[in-house]
């Protein structure tokens, strides 16, 4: 078992969330950094989207009663300490029976740290394990005195992992151009200026972004009856600053919606900070592929 | 694309098909589009669709969906359709006092016509388990709520709410917009159930009063 000694806020998310539940209104959730939690996953051997803590600030504190491989993925500055011991971010460590193991963000930096353990297998609940900071379903919060099953899936030793890294250029990347697919009220909204915006907040719930004055409400638009919404959704409240959609918004909107977010920049959404300048960019219109879980977006 | 029954729009990788008659079996059409190897989500009056090649194929999707649910003789549903009664303890009420008075009648007669109704379940969305259900008959009447000005913090929990035409019943202690008639203890959701949702679009409520 790992017990948990100090948590900080930290949820345990996996990488595939909650896929066939949303017509009764169960958000997907799921790590709101897949990226990150797929290379947490990757350093340590688990399977890509097996369950990781996503650990957003202050300080998690755990330690394991048998051998065991962790790996810490972060945008942000990370202090992770072994045994007492500083350890690398993006790279595997070995931690022995019993030692301590200490992940700590200060408050004031935003990002999430994923840490990856091999073996993790938390209780799932309709079907994973992902903390749902909305419908508050999943794997509860971590709290201090938890304890969570280890069961080492594979053969890998820290021998055959400690090779493995993440190029750190990865945490340096800036976002300025957000490429979005067209939304239904696309061609009803006014867009004034540019399609840029300010970052207001960063939250599992979605992106809220500062309109800066470019966009509206166009006359054609009139109240909108809920219909399906999904995590990159770019929906626009009537005083025109957009929300992108997070893993645990609400499955359903009445708001106008300007267009879809890619699928891979939900993940690098995640990284921004409030006061980031960004632009939206219109991709070309992509071939549909034949099948498409609506899940996977 | 526009037909005379419905409209579609891009959204995102997938199509928003917006229909403009609000009496179609949309849960039948969503029924019919998964059977056809597509994804479907229902919203109230609308269906966004997965799993098409192209706006054309989306277009021949639906109207195929549609003419085989308007021909009965060779649609028929394949489940009964299923009513859940629901108590409602209609004198533990936050806005019954208001609801009566912007419908110009008694609250009497508001638990009588709320009680008396047949509630179609449109859709489940915005939290687990919670039904969006549109009445059979009096649709003009309770259209003339609208939601509050300022929404609750919190309702209690199987709140039974009115807004813009629909009833609701809030599954969890939540923020809340609607007005509240009445409150049930139904368990809307069950995380530990292999349904976990009690309603499911299709399915039908009727409210009785307790101790009626």
């Amino acid at each position: 078992m790992l017990k948990i000694l100090s948590t900080g806020l930290t949820l345990i998310q996996d990488g595939v969330g909650r896929e066939d539940l949303a017509d009764v209104g169960v958000p997907i959730s799921g790590a709101f950094d897949n990226l990150r939690l797929k290379q947490a996953n990757y350093l340590v051997g688990n399977d890509l989207t097996d369950a990781a803590f996503e650990h957003h600030n202050g300080k998690l504190e755990f330690y394991s009663e048998i051998d065991t491989i962790v790996a810490v993925v972060s945008k942000g500055e990370v202090n992770v300490q072994s045994d007492g011991e500083s350890r690398y971010l993006l790279r595997p460590f070995f931690v022995p029976a019993y030692a301590f193991v200490s992940i700590r963000t200060s408050y004031d930096t935003s990002g999430l740290t994923y840490i990856a353990v091999s073996g993790l297998s938390p209780d799932n609940i309709l079907g994973s394990v992902s903390y749902d900071t909305f419908s508050k379903i999943g794997t509860p919060i971590v709290s201090v005195g938890a304890s969570y099953s280890l069961k080492p899936k594979n053969l890998f030793s820290y021998f055959e992992l400690e090779n493995r890294f993440i190029a750190e250029t990865a945490l340096k990347e800036r976002i300025y151009q957000i490429p979005f697919h067209e939304g239904p009220e696309f061609n009803k909204l006014s867009l004034g200026g540019s399609l840029q915006f300010k970052v207001s907040s960063v939250s599992r719930s979605g992106v809220r972004f500062d309109g800066l004055g470019n966009i509206s409400w166009g006359s054609e638009i009139k109240e909108i009856k809920s219909r399906p919404v999904f995590p990159g959704v770019i929906q626009v409240p009537s005083g025109g600053d957009p929300i992108v959609l997070g893993p645990d918004a609400g499955v359903t909107g009445g708001y106008p919606i300007l267009g879809v977010i890619e699928k891979d920049y939900l993940s690098v959404l995640s990284r921004l900070n409030a006061g980031d300048n960004t632009t939206f960019v219109l991709s070309a219109a992509a071939a549909k592929p034949v099948s498409l879980n609506l899940a996977q977006m | 694309m526009l037909s005379d029954k419905f409209l579609i729009l891009p959204y995102g990788l997938f199509y928003l098909v917006q229909f403009l008659d609000d009496s179609l079996d949309l849960a039948g059409v969503s029924k019919l589009l998964r059977n056809n190897g597509l994804t479907a989500r229902v919203g109230l009056g609308s269906i966004v669709v997965g799993g098409v090649d192209d706006e054309s194929h989306c277009f021949s999707a639906i109207n195929e969906a549609l003419e085989l649910i308007s021909n009965k003789a060779s649609y028929t549903k394949d489940n009964v359709e299923r009513v859940e009664t629901v108590t409602v303890d209609y004198t533990n009420n936050l806005d019954l006092t208001e609801v009566a008075q912007l419908l110009s009648v008694s609250a009497e007669e508001v638990v009588k016509r709320h009680s008396s109704t047949l509630w179609k379940v449109d859709l489940i969305g915005f939290a687990p388990g919670f039904p969006y259900l549109s009445p059979t008959v009096g649709k003009e009447f309770w259209a003339q709520l609208g939601r509050l000005e300022n929404p609750r913090p919190k309702v209690p929990k199987g709140s039974v709410g009115l807004a813009a035409g629909l009833s609701c019943i809030y599954p969890a202690e939540m923020p809340g917009g609607w007005r509240v008639l009445g409150v049930s203890e139904v368990q809307l959701f069950n995380i530990y159930s292999d349904k976990p949702s009690l309603l499911s679009a299709g399915d039908f409520v009727k409210f009785e009063a307790k101790n009626a």
